[in-house]
């Protein structure tokens, strides 16, 4: 059951409780109360942090650094989608296929759902169930993004009402859909965006994805896939 | 110029040709060097170790015997770091002292740095020349007071001189002072690791700035039977300047 | 497993590191994917900073001083916000008591299955064992941790944690725990253990995780992984469970986004990595996949000793391996023989903090000083000078030994006279020349250049030569030369 806001604050506590550590962190501290800071943090100097600005061709960059981390990008515009999807597919030899693709357009669902259905690609309705347990026998999750960081070559998923935190992660193939208007030049520019957002109304998992799952655990040796996607694939769409 | 020389021990005592060479290479090129014959010790060893009444006991005769110099030189990376990253710090409690500590690390200068960042020596116009294939060693220390590619740089200064990369350059050989005689055989693996990494150069020789590296390195070459021939830098650039 | 990073205390460095130096295959495989990790942070911070790399890092340990120096404030707020949406924060005083917070939570909710992804903490807390205890089966399930997991064996690495292990070691635990068909393929291997995993995610009723922030004016905790177990960890499981270390903190988003330019660039070199998970509650209402229940475990297990002023920085490190992989002693010892949870620079000057200095003695010693770690450290821990002042803390202390307070204070004392200074030269020199007659070689020609070498001696000089041979003193000094050629 989800517990609602009202009674939050009576949420059960176990331990030592919140007095007694924060007892030993004022002795270490050198105080005998909480004290607001007397200096302000440290401002992010973006001349030393920022390291991709609004001048550059965010698509080129963007695609370069996705491209270096591991994913493949493929440049479309919107009436493309549809075609590019159904090719890749087929290449993937895809059966089962579940779609959070929501914010890049209802025409483009709809028309989506008449082609595989002419594939014969099933869409599974992944949120028949909840979790992800209808995810696990997917061949490929196809998903929008609340963001693309060009500097990294980074995916934001987040967790939404219309979107899954699963399908970006249990199916071996993960496809993303993004749009140029998208790109944002540095991670910066994503903070910047939620400042002031009250806490409760950011997602509850906000996915940063730079590259397939990766592993170098068995001698240094790059393996992709292992427990994630193998393969990331971004249609990045124009207009 | 007037410049004092701190020598250290372990050069006055293993390697006093690397100090002959400072000496002159430093008065060729116009400076005025004196050597303050009650020096003994900067300390290290024993503020390292933890043994700080010690090290503050000679970091005070440190700076009261260099006090009356504009500069002073040495031709040790790690000497020249201890003085200058530790003695501020070692006096937190004594003022007075503290001053003068820190008036020492101001003016203390490894010998290459004093030469590159002080005097602003470009060696081309001094027609220095000394054939042969060379690798350097890359002493830590030099990372404690800024030092990175001063040496290499001064090195293609010199004619004829063949300047051969040395692969993990900035891994440590090992010395560490008392670490090479209480982990004896970590600090021997890590010896043999550089020695393999010189060995892998082919260089007949080593330039070695610092004396416990020179020590640690050509003591394990030695045993590896790894003939190569290890000297400072000053010396090539006095046998380049054809004075040793 | 528990002996090797929960040792008998006293713990003597001397012997797991001197089997690790003959240990030819730790020599190998540590030495050079430690040096590779190496190369490439610096190939990223360099080539994604540049000249300002320096700066960057003195950028990212001014926010975790800051929020250290009010960690009071910080936690607090944590607190609220985590809360407010809907996360339960515990408070464990120990790792005893982490562990049971964590029981109670699986036992309240009969979890019979536990996914967990690496958590040093959890390490340090020694939680695995506390959980199948209540008969709660826990997987490891970041690649490397199962393979140790399935070996009984420990990790010895903050971020590798197999890092002394390779391929064949991982095939033969496969073909022997799991009934896989013996391949040396790391392709092959890593399906094998997919094959695995996935069937316990499908299964799991609880995940657990670590964190490598948590961010204060979010409530948020935020997990940096590669291989996607953090992120299957606590999103496929009802019931998410983070153990994280009241040090984790950072004030704003804005200032996390700064720690993780630097955390995977230090770490592997990578921009950021893989996944960077940043969970703000547990599952929403309108959402279909995610944990109904999130729990963070604000552990402190002996931090509140290190955030005394005197020590408070070490708090600031960030887990990110960069101090192992540049340090050429982790190099040749792996981390085993550093016989705590953390190992290398970091865990050299952090286990004596954390569990007592009179029982890791040895740590602080086993420097060789190069600075190398300090030089790699994003958030520009001065690590060597935190060795000399534990070593200062043992000789205060008198956990130096008589030998050694005798031997620095007579040398100490020589040195303050120029006359003893030149006795006790003069005596090493005759002393070593004489044992080089006898015993080496001695080779005369320039008094100044000559060189003897000794194979063999005594006392403090036996370590060293028994690892290779030692230079002599020359003839004369420098002292010598001076006074003959600018003397009085």
């Amino acid at each position: 059951m989800q517990k609602t806001t009202s009674d939050r604050s009576q949420l059960p506590t176990m331990g030592e409780g919140r007095a007694a550590l924060l007892a030993r962190v004022h002795a270490a501290l050198g105080r005998d109360k909480t004290q607001a800071p007397s200096e302000p943090a440290p401002v992010v100097d973006e001349s030393i942090a920022r390291l991709a600005s609004s001048d550059a061709d965010l698509p080129a960059l963007f695609t370069e650094r996705a491209q270096s981390v591991g994913m493949k990008v493929h440049r479309v515009s919107l009436e493309q989608v549809v075609p590019r999807l159904r090719e890749l597919l087929g290449q993937l030899e895809a059966r089962r296929i579940g779609v959070a693709a929501g914010s890049v357009g209802e025409r483009l669902e709809l028309e989506l759902d008449a082609a595989l259905q002419a594939d014969g690609v099933k869409q599974i309705d992944w949120q028949a169930r909840e979790g992800v347990s209808a995810q696990y026998d997917l061949d490929v999750g196809i998903t929008d993004v609340h963001a693309a960081i060009a500097e990294t070559g980074t995916l934001v998923c987040c967790s939404g009402s219309r979107s899954s935190r699963g399908l970006s992660l249990v199916p071996p193939v993960h496809i993303a859909l993004v749009r140029v208007s998208d790109i944002l030049p540095d991670m910066i520019d994503y903070w910047a965006r939620l400042k002031g957002m009250p806490n409760t109304e950011l997602p509850s998992s906000q996915a940063f994805i730079t590259g397939p799952s990766k592993t170098a655990d068995i001698e240094g040796e790059l393996v992709t896939g292992v427990h994630g996607p193998g393969a990331v694939h971004i249609l990045l769409i124009d207009g | 110029m007037k410049v004092a020389l701190f020598i250290t021990c372990l050069t006055d005592t293993f390697y006093p040709r690397t100090g002959i060479a400072v000496v002159k290479v430093l008065e060729k090129l116009g400076c005025e060097v004196a050597f303050p014959e009650a020096q003994t010790c900067c300390g290290q060893p024993m503020w390292n170790n933890g043994h700080h009444h010690e090290a503050r006991e000679l970091a005070k005769r440190m700076a009261e015997v260099f006090e009356p110099y504009d500069h002073v030189v040495t031709p040790s990376g790690s000497c020249a770091a201890m003085i200058r990253d530790y003695y501020g710090e070692m006096f937190e409690d004594e003022p007075a002292w503290r001053k003068r500590a820190t008036a020492l690390s101001d003016k203390t200068f490894e010998f290459v740095e004093f030469l590159v960042n002080v005097l602003d020596v470009d060696l081309r116009k001094h027609g220095v020349k000394w054939d042969g294939q060379a690798t350097y060693h890359y002493s830590c220390h030099l990372r404690g007071i800024g030092i990175t590619d001063e040496a290499v740089r001064v090195m293609k200064q010199i004619e004829g001189l063949e300047y051969k990369p040395l692969e993990k350059a900035e891994q440590c050989c090992g010395f560490g002072g008392t670490f090479a005689m209480k982990y004896p055989q970590i600090s021997g693996t890590m010896v043999r690791d550089k020695v393999s990494c010189i060995k892998a150069t082919q260089a007949p020789t080593v330039i070695s700035n610092d004396a416990g590296c020179t020590m640690n390195i050509s003591g394990s070459c030695r045993r590896e039977k790894v003939d190569v021939n290890f000297k400072s830098l000053a010396e090539i650039i006095a046998e380049g300047m054809g004075l040793m | 497993m528990s002996d090797t990073l929960f040792p008998k205390l006293p713990y003597k460095l001397k012997q797991r590191a001197d089997e690790a130096t003959v240990n030819i295959q730790l020599q190998q495989f540590v030495n050079h994917a430690t040096y590779s990790k190496d190369v490439a942070r610096k190939q990223a911070m360099g080539g994604a900073f540049g000249e300002n790399t320096d700066a960057v890092r003195d950028l990212a340990g001014q926010i975790k001083q800051h929020t250290l120096d009010h960690l009071d404030h910080y936690l607090e707020q944590f607190i609220d916000n985590a809360t407010a949406t809907g996360v339960q924060v515990h408070f464990a005083r120990d790792g005893e008591q982490a562990n049971q917070i964590a029981v109670a939570i699986a036992e309240a909710n009969k979890c019979r299955l536990c996914v967990k992804s690496k958590s040093m903490v959890t390490e340090e807390t020694h939680l695995l064992p506390a959980l199948e205890a209540v008969g709660c089966e826990t997987v490891e399930t970041d690649l490397g941790e199962f393979i140790l997991q399935l070996d009984n064996d420990a990790p010895s690495h903050i971020v590798t944690p197999m890092i002394h292990k390779d391929r064949t070691a991982v095939a033969r635990a496969f073909q022997r725990e799991l009934g896989a068909e013996y391949t040396e393929d790391a392709e092959a291997l890593a399906q094998i253990a997919r094959k695995h995993l996935r069937e316990k995610y499908r299964k799991a009723d609880l995940g657990i995780s670590g964190g490598n922030f948590l961010v204060a004016e979010t409530g948020s905790v935020v997990l940096c992984t590669n291989e996607g177990n953090g992120r299957f960890c606590t999103t496929a499981p009802r019931i998410h469970v983070a153990f994280v270390g009241i040090e984790k903190l950072v004030p704003r988003l804005e200032h996390l986004g700064v720690m993780l330019k630097v955390l995977a660039r230090s770490s592997t070199g990578q921009p950021l990595t893989c996944y960077t998970h940043t969970i703000t509650g547990p599952k929403r209402e309108h959402e279909h996949d995610g944990p109904e229940e999130v729990h963070v475990v604000l552990v402190d297990n002996g931090r509140t000793d290190v955030l005394h002023e005197d020590t408070r920085e070490m708090l600031r490190c960030i887990r990110c391996g960069a101090c192992l992989n540049s340090c050429p002693v982790y190099r040749k010892i792996g981390g085993h023989s550093y016989g705590a949870v953390y190992s290398g620079p970091i865990g050299a000057i952090l286990t004596p903090m954390l569990k007592g200095l009179e029982n890791y003695t040895d740590l602080p010693h086993a420097s060789s000083l190069c600075g190398a770690c300090y030089e790699a450290c994003p958030v520009k821990i001065n690590i060597p000078k935190y060795l000399i002042q534990l070593r200062r803390d043992m000789v205060q202390n008198h956990l130096s030994g008589t030998g050694d307070r005798v031997t620095m204070r007579l040398w100490g004392e020589s040195l303050q006279h120029e006359w003893s200074y030149r006795i006790g030269g003069w005596m090493q020199k005759t002393f070593a020349r004489m044992q080089a007659k006898f015993g080496g070689t001695l080779e005369t020609d320039d008094p100044y250049a000559s060189r003897g070498w000794l194979t063999w001696a005594p006392g403090p000089v036996k370590g060293w030569t028994q690892e290779r041979d030692m230079p002599t003193p020359t003839a004369k000094s420098f002292r010598h030369w001076w006074r003959k050629e600018h003397g009085r």
